[in-house]
């Protein structure tokens, strides 16, 4: 690709990452709650 | 500010001109397979775009015999750096050629350019560099065209850009712009 004749040189400095963020990563599985009563003491 | 980009340094310690990325257009040839299709410089063809993070540019003058003259990409005074054209246009015109000679599938879009950018008269050559929107064009008449496209399009997913196909009536006679629909305008920057 001939992009033509240098004119300037700029800083682009982006606040805002122009790289798209990652997928968020799958939710896990909640462990299921204790039955009532469960893990109580007597 | 999470600067320039994840990790990357600005490249030179003076103030920003601009604080968005600049916008061109450019061409892409395709590399890989269905699992692992990426973006791949037509002029490099060694070049595949990273998915998730920025193609940094390099100048290839360093690999070349003779006297090393190596320096940082882009250098105004070479011809290094990622480049992409100012003009839509322009990039589907090259496009249509390209489509007519290529034995694979060409994709065209816009790519957004960061850190030093040489503004140059028909265009940009920038540092660094990702997609910014994507379409794969597809002969509409041809049967097969465009399942194959919207599956490279799916495959190209992946760098998590707006992915679109372009049906064209023929190569020769391309659209000067690609068809925005109800869609959000495109960021301004470039």
């Amino acid at each position: 690709m001939n992009v033509g004749e240098p004119i300037r040189t700029v800083v682009v400095e982006p606040i805002v990452d122009p790289v798209p963020a990652p997928a968020p990563a799958p939710a896990r599985e909640r462990e299921p709650e204790p039955a009532s009563g469960a893990g109580r003491r007597s | 500010m999470r600067g320039p980009a994840r990790g990357y340094p600005p490249p030179v310690d003076v103030a920003p001109d601009y604080l968005e990325p600049l916008r061109g257009w450019r061409l892409w040839e395709l590399a890989g397979g269905r699992d692992d299709l990426r973006l791949r410089s037509l002029v490099r063809r060694d070049c595949r775009w990273p998915v998730g993070g920025p193609l940094v540019a390099d100048c290839p003058s360093g690999r070349l015999p003779g006297p090393p003259e190596r320096h940082e990409a882009p250098e105004a005074s070479c011809w290094c750096g990622i480049h992409a054209f100012s003009d839509e246009g322009t990039a589907l015109r090259t496009m249509a050629d390209l489509g007519q000679e290529l034995d694979g599938p060409v994709v065209v879009g816009t790519v957004l350019l960061w850190g030093a950018v040489v503004q140059c008269a028909e265009g940009l050559r920038g540092q660094f560099a990702y997609p910014g929107e994507l379409w794969v064009p597809h002969l509409a008449g041809r049967p097969r065209g465009r399942p194959v496209a919207e599956r490279l399009a799916a495959g190209l997913a992946r760098y998590r850009v707006p992915v679109h196909t372009l049906p064209l009536e023929s190569w020769a006679d391309p659209p000067a712009r690609v068809p925005r629909g109800d869609r959000a305008p495109l960021p301004p920057g470039g």
